[in-house]
């Protein structure tokens, strides 16, 4: 009796109690997100993310926590926690393609590969390309594949594009020159050295693959062949190249050794104009996944075959340090220096010191476009004055570039790039600017 | 890491082990986060693992298929295991006061993720993740290991830096680095690539102006002779203009001598081929100044006449034989 009294009239009670105090946590909770939500977007991440992490054992599970537990672990630079999050998260919500893109940032940004290409297409699509955003392959290049895992491994790539040249055969714009000798006649430039412009078509092919030996030891190499063909008056300048590499490699910790031996054919319409062959030593030190010294000394004998006189021995030793952010994002610098030494004998004039300043960076701007520039200046001094000019040439040259990079798919690449190159020069005829505008399709395998 | 990041993360460690639940304090670790299939052995004893849960020195962790549990270990640090994973945790003493630390688990198969706590931080070398080829042990705090069906273990840094030990020796992988750990006689294999910076490129062989003839001369260039200045008034009958000479440079060979042209070549020159050599240039539409006529074919180059004068000035020279009848 009393017990019935008690349940039908006490029990309601308590169950409005109970769920009073449910909606009571409920409402805290609620703020706490909320609290949390406001903190990150004020750019306070940390303080949100401890904020949350005092909780996260009680309510990990819940989706709303965790998607506010990932965002303000990964504003905060605690990858690894935001990838735990926002894993519970899509545990939760499997079809939650806001949770899956938001778990591809994380695993991105600690450079989880596998991870990442593990998420569905669609994805995978909406977040920056594998490609772009995990290489630094606009300016830099590897002898391996993204997936060899350490493996031997051989990649490739097929490129076709469309250009225009200002300035094909880098010639000084002016046709003729006043004599560096008061008084006595100007010079004049035969048609062909003058600047001659034209739309050109390329074609390029390269190879590159590490044959994994042991551990330590694999042989890599290079082959990489281009040819350019100049439409209208130009097409005297259409030339080909030809270069190859083979080398030993060796590894340990995070050092890499390799030593190569060079080669390199260029044409000019057809006609052999310069080889070269040589020796290239590289040392890379790899800080860790996203940052990277890199140091080489290159020996390289330049030959001209038909313009014996113009014969050096270049040798360069330069180093470089260039970094992968975490939002996929990427900056190089370098520095280097050495010297042409002419071959022949009273043809100092010819050969130079050299040093030069390289600058670039790649910066992803949407999944598929990422806007890449480069800047670099070199600065030569040749070694004698020049008997013609009376001068001692010294050439002070500035390239920069500026493109885009769009990736429709996995493998293909767009790239639509704007060059100028001013080179500098006490002698009036290399003193010489150029411009050039291509567009190129590229489809790696 | 400066020492400022350094404290500020044993901060946020010490945080997260304040935020501990207090029924936790007796248990090696706490599951935080269970879905799918996931079981725990104990003894003989097999049961379902489910969030709140705890876990001591001793248990296994089983995983489905489908199956994932996130651990939080009383010295706040985390272990999220994935898939077909069977976790042991081996050996585990929280020795936060005078005892000594041990983190000691095995990942027989799967894969799991974790995250260092107090234990890896206050002494690294009892941090150690053993798998069937390879033990893992802890600099850093962050890490993702996994085996695959062939048995090669996958380890990848995500902070700091860890190392990987076989009997062959041990690497060190940090943040975006990962190994392969093909066998336990072998040393683990970095797996991430290394890309380089291309060496500068030589100057282009284009360059106009670097091109010489046979004879080592400025190939393209050529000298035109600023008309004469002459005093007197042109007469009645205007004589024809002179010829233009053009004047090969000098070899870059010989000794320079500012201010003194070259003396004149001995025989007619051929410019070298860096361009087509059978097609001739454009003529007359890429004249040279309006002071000379259009330049004679590269191809040969008359004789030149010069008389040392003070300046020196330049002479033309008599107009070539077939011109005059």
């Amino acid at each position: 009796m009393y017990l019935r009294i008690w349940s039908r009239r006490v029990l309601p009670w308590c169950a409005v109690l109970a769920w009073g105090g449910g909606l009571s946590c409920a409402a805290r909770a609620d703020e706490l997100v909320q609290q949390a939500l406001a903190l990150v977007q004020q750019g306070q991440a940390l303080q949100a993310f401890r904020l949350l992490d005092a909780q996260e054992a009680q309510r990990a599970g819940d989706p709303a926590f965790d998607a506010a537990m990932g965002d303000a672990a990964h504003a905060a630079g605690q990858y690894t926690r935001a990838i735990m999050a926002r894993e519970r998260w899509l545990a939760a919500q499997p079809g939650n393609m806001e949770a899956q893109v938001a778990l591809g940032q994380s695993l991105q940004a600690v450079g989880d590969r596998r991870g990442v290409m593990a998420l569905p297409a669609p994805v995978q699509a909406a977040l920056i390309p594998v490609d772009a955003g995990h290489t630094l392959d606009q300016f830099l290049y590897s002898y391996d594949r993204l997936d060899a895992g350490g493996r031997s491994s051989l990649k490739g790539y097929v490129e076709l594009g469309v250009g225009h040249d200002s300035n094909a055969n880098a010639a000084p714009v002016v046709g003729d020159l006043q004599s560096p000798v008061p008084g006595t006649p100007a010079w004049a430039l035969l048609p062909e050295a003058l600047a001659t412009s034209g739309n050109y078509v390329v074609a390029q092919a390269g190879l590159r693959g590490r044959a994994v030996l042991n551990a330590r030891w694999s042989v890599v190499g290079t082959a990489v062949g281009a040819a350019r063909h100049y439409g209208g008056g130009a097409d005297r300048f259409d030339h080909t190249a030809l270069d190859g590499t083979l080398g030993l490699a060796w590894r340990s910790e995070r050092h890499e050794l390799i030593a190569s031996g060079q080669g390199s054919y260029y044409a000019l319409d057809g006609t052999r104009l310069r080889t070269m062959g040589g020796v290239l030593g590289e040392w890379i030190y790899r800080i860790d996944g996203f940052r990277q010294w890199g140091s080489f000394v290159q020996v390289l004998d330049v030959r001209y075959p038909d313009q014996a006189l113009r014969n050096v021995r270049r040798s360069v030793v330069g180093t470089s340090y260039s970094h992968l952010f975490r939002n996929g994002s990427s900056a190089y610098g370098g520095v280097y220096g050495g010297q042409e030494r002419a071959q022949a004998s009273g043809a100092d004039a010819l050969g130079h010191r050299l040093w030069g300043l390289r600058a670039g960076g790649q910066w992803p701007l949407a999944p598929q476009w990422s806007v890449f520039a480069s800047a670099d200046w070199e600065h030569r001094r040749y070694g004698g004055q020049d008997p013609f000019f009376a001068v001692t040439r010294t050439d002070r040259q500035a390239q920069v570039a500026l493109g885009l990079n769009w990736t429709p798919s996995p493998g293909w690449r767009v790239t639509p790039q704007w060059a100028f190159t001013r080179n500098a020069s006490t002698l009036p005829i290399t003193d010489y600017e150029r411009r050039v505008f291509s567009i190129t399709v590229r489809r790696e395998f | 890491m400066t020492s400022d990041q350094k404290y500020a993360r044993l901060a946020l460690l010490m945080g997260m082990v304040a935020a501990w639940p207090l029924t936790g304090l007796a248990a090696a670790g706490l599951v935080q986060f269970t879905a799918g299939d996931v079981q725990l052995r104990r003894g003989e004893t097999l049961s379902r693992l489910s969030k709140g849960s705890e876990l001591d020195g001793g248990d296994v962790v089983l995983t489905g298929t489908e199956g994932r549990a996130q651990i939080r270990f009383s010295d706040g640090g985390l272990v999220a295991l994935y898939p077909d994973s069977q976790f042991t945790v081996t050996r585990y003493a929280d020795g936060a006061g005078a005892g000594e630390d041990h983190f000691v688990v095995n990942l027989l198969r799967g894969g799991m993720r974790a995250l260092t706590g107090l234990i890896g931080k206050r002494n690294p070398a009892n941090y150690k993740v053993v798998t069937p080829t390879a033990v893992v042990g802890i600099r850093g705090s962050a890490f993702l290991l996994a085996i695959d069906a062939n048995g090669q273990v996958f380890v990848s840094g995500e902070q700091d830096e860890i190392e990987v030990c076989t009997q062959a020796g041990c690497v060190g992988v940090t943040a975006g680095e990962a190994v392969l750990v093909v066998s336990d006689q072998d040393l683990p294999v970095y797996t991430h690539t290394r890309a380089l910076l291309p060496v500068p490129q030589v100057q282009t062989p284009l360059v106009a102006g670097d091109q010489v003839d046979v004879q080592g001369r400025r190939a393209f260039v050529y000298i035109v002779p600023a008309p004469v200045p002459v005093p007197v008034p042109p007469p009645p009958e205007a004589a024809p203009p002179p010829a233009p000479v053009p004047v090969s440079p000098p070899p870059p060979t010989g000794t320079p001598q500012p201010g003194t042209p070259a003396p004149p070549a001995p025989t007619p020159t051929t410019p070298p081929p860096p361009t087509r050599p059978t097609t001739p240039p454009p003529p007359a539409t890429t004249a040279p100044p309006p002071a000379t006529t259009a330049p004679p074919p590269p191809t040969v180059r008359p004789p030149i006449v010069f008389i040392p004068v003070l300046p020196i000035i330049l002479l033309p020279p008599p107009p070539p034989p077939p011109v005059i009848r």
